[in-house]
């Protein structure tokens, strides 16, 4: 794999405001991400991993930050200071797969008008080579071509999740935000979907931000990893190398706390105490310092900024402290 | 034993179970009508628990694992149709057929809530929002013992809180289901259940709807309560996950039928039915390298309309033996003991 960086994050933040209150969705999050690479974000409910990807595709605006772009015609784009005409030209190039494929199909719509409603608006292309683009990307992701004039209605979960890759991939995009797009189906789908997608990355060297709470979907499909908290990055790393030594207390917590499919593992179970706390108030210096076992007088005052240690980038001022324990203890 | 004896003319039938089980289940059936359709939503399945044991009833969506639990606690849709039988030992020891029970009768109500109980899979749905935490579990217990006072409920209702580890019980127990979040939910839905100390739960999907932290520690709190109680759990899940670590034996379920049944390290380390295999061949494993594909199993779920005695799974396993598996009922066959599979393969394999 070429390491062309294709997309920039650099200090992205969103605050939603609402009645007075100021909820931090996003603080600060800087990441690279490379042509071809699957960058997975993992993290629980209210750690803004959608609001990140819905940012990146620009579903929402965010508040302040940059959306680097790096196109071949126009050099480098800011998503978020682009002009109108840029965006239609570029929007199209990243595009969504979303998780709920029961909701993200227009029912009154057949499937070739859901798969083709991009072509329509986006190029010039006639009916005929409409049609023909829809019946080769209905074939690449396994849909039959004989069932495009049906409704969504009459398929299951993982061909309507199928219909959704095609409307994604048929402007050929180079970016794809995937938000939790297998988490609706059931495992033996699941696999098929997963398959899917690494196919189609490979044939179109495509580049996927893949949300997932699943981690070990997650570390299956993913080159590196990025572990969110309470809107802020705590860790982002190669995939292998995070889930051997998480380095970060939570990233440790979080991939203790996955259940693990043999009954003869013992688990060595992080259970964290309490709860992940509002992102309207959360907690000063660290966000993770209330539940931390290794929290010190500095985590309470200060956030710790995202650095680098050994090609790792983590956020916490005793970093490594809970991995070199374990060692000890071994 | 009493329910031994004969039965007198007219009165209910008597039936027997081993001493050590609580529930057996024999040859279930239930059909769904739908429009004008009939889904054979269960066919013929056929397990026992026994007291204090976990039992995982796993397979993908639309395999039947529900449409039994329900039928079990008798809180199907009125299109449901039931047959076979579900054996229910009550605390006093009393054998019942919980089929031939009227489903809203006296009994069987006063078999929901203190004998058998069952927490759901949304919590956030399970409550009402209009009523206060402890407004809803002290109902529990002031409808099935009405002598209890008030104040003697809340206090109950208090204590149980605090078990399920909720912070702070004082305030908590008169908010409003929507201050609390979804682990917390689920806890007060896990301390409402045991206001009344059923011997049997249903857990459909306990955790699904809620973060990996969240639920290690609901996962944690009900381990640590069965062993207090000593309480059998039927375990609803398509995790398999959860089911290698909270459950004694598993039963997977495929277009509703038990395919296979067995301890879990007889299903994880040794699994015999092809769709046991696939099931978990197919999953992403945290230890697995990341150039492998993953196993896929082709196809997918048929409706289960009209179903003719055969394999359910012939269509989509590998291994089909055409004008058997596809055209014949496959009879339970013994791999060793306690571990069974609905598989024709396992035969040739074996004798």
């Amino acid at each position: 794999m070429d390491n062309k960086v294709i997309l920039e994050i650099k200090n992205l933040s969103k605050v939603y405001e609402s009645k007075g209150i100021r909820v931090k969705a996003l603080t600060d999050v800087t990441l690279t991400v490379n042509q071809g690479e699957t960058v997975g974000i993992v993290g629980e409910s209210g750690c803004g991993k959608t609001t990140l990807g819905r940012c990146v595709a620009r579903g929402i605006e965010a508040t302040s930050g940059q959306v680097l772009f790096h196109t071949e015609e126009d050099g480098v784009i800011d998503f978020l200071k682009a002009t109108k005409a840029q965006m239609k030209k570029y929007r199209r190039d990243i595009q969504m797969i979303f998780q709920d494929p029961y909701a993200s199909l227009d029912p009154r719509m057949t499937v070739f008008d859901i798969i083709s409603e991009p072509l329509r608006y986006n190029t010039k292309m006639n009916k005929r080579q409409i049609e023909q683009a829809a019946d080769r990307i209905a074939e690449q992701v396994g849909l039959n071509k004989a069932y495009l004039r049906r409704y969504p209605h009459a398929f299951s979960g993982g061909q309507r999740q199928r219909i959704g890759i095609a409307r994604s991939l048929i402007l050929q995009p180079k970016v794809i935000v995937c938000d939790e797009a297998v988490s609706a189906l059931d495992v033996s789908i699941q696999a098929q979907i997963i398959n899917l997608l690494e196919d189609l990355q490979k044939e179109y060297n495509l580049t996927y931000l893949f949300i997932s709470h699943a981690l070990s979907v997650v570390k299956h499909i993913s080159d590196r990893v990025l572990v969110m908290y309470l809107g802020r990055v705590v860790e982002f790393g190669e995939t292998d190398a995070l889930f051997e030594n998480p380095m970060h207390p939570y990233t440790k917590a979080l991939l203790s706390a996955v259940p693990q499919p043999d009954p003869d593992v013992t688990m060595k179970r992080v259970v964290l105490q309490g709860e992940v706390p509002s992102p309207a108030a959360p907690p000063s210096g660290c966000h993770f310092h209330p539940r931390c076992a290794y929290k010190t007088e500095r985590c309470t005052q200060e956030a710790p900024p995202l650095e680098e240690h050994d090609g790792r980038f983590v956020a916490c001022w005793n970093c490594g402290v809970c991995s070199a324990k374990e060692k000890g203890a071994e | 034993m009493k329910f031994g004896q004969k039965s007198k003319n007219t009165g209910p039938k008597e039936y027997q179970i081993a001493p050590e089980n609580i529930l057996e289940v024999r040859d279930l059936r239930v059909d769904i009508k739908v429009d004008d359709y009939i889904l054979n939503a269960v066919r013929g399945v056929t397990f026992t628990m026994k007291k204090g044991e976990a039992l995982g009833l796993v397979g993908e969506s639309g395999c039947g694992k529900s449409v039994t639990s329900k039928e079990i606690l008798g809180i199907n849709p009125e299109n449901c149709s039931s047959a076979g039988e579900v054996l229910f030992r009550t605390k006093a020891g009393q054998v019942l057929n919980l089929l031939t029970l009227e489903k809203d009768g006296d009994i069987y109500r006063g078999l929901r809530g203190t004998e058998m109980a069952m927490i759901f899979q949304e919590p956030m749905t399970a409550f009402s929002p209009l009523y206060t935490i402890g407004n809803q579990l002290a109902e529990i217990i002031r409808i099935h013992e009405p002598k209890t006072t008030k104040k003697e409920a809340r206090e109950r209702v208090l204590q149980m809180l605090k078990k399920v580890g909720i912070a702070n019980p004082e305030k908590r127990i008169d908010q409003y289901p929507h201050e609390f979040s979804g682990g917390m939910l689920q806890r007060a839905l896990i301390a409402m259940m045991l206001c009344c100390n059923p011997d049997f739960l249903v857990a459909d999907e306990p955790t699904t709807a809620l973060d990996v932290t969240i639920q290690a520690q609901i996962l944690e709190l009900m381990k640590e309560l069965q062993k207090e109680f000593g309480m059998s759990i039927l375990f609803i899940t398509h995790d398999l996950g959860i089911v290698a670590n909270m459950c004694d034996n598993v039963a997977v379920m495929y277009l509703g039928e038990i395919v296979e049944y067995g301890t879990v390290r007889q299903i994880f380390h040794n699994p015999q039915h092809p769709y046991t295999k696939g099931l978990l061949r197919s999953l992403p494993k945290m230890n697995q390298s990341r150039a492998e594909r993953l196993y896929v199993i082709d196809g997918v779920v048929p409706l289960p309309v009209d179903m003719q005695p055969c394999c359910g799974f012939f269509d989509r396993c590998g291994h089909c033996v055409k004008g058997v598996c596809d055209c014949q009922a496959i009879s339970e066959r013994i791999v060793e003991p306690g571990h069974y599979v609905r598989c024709v393969l396992t035969e040739q394999g074996d004798k």
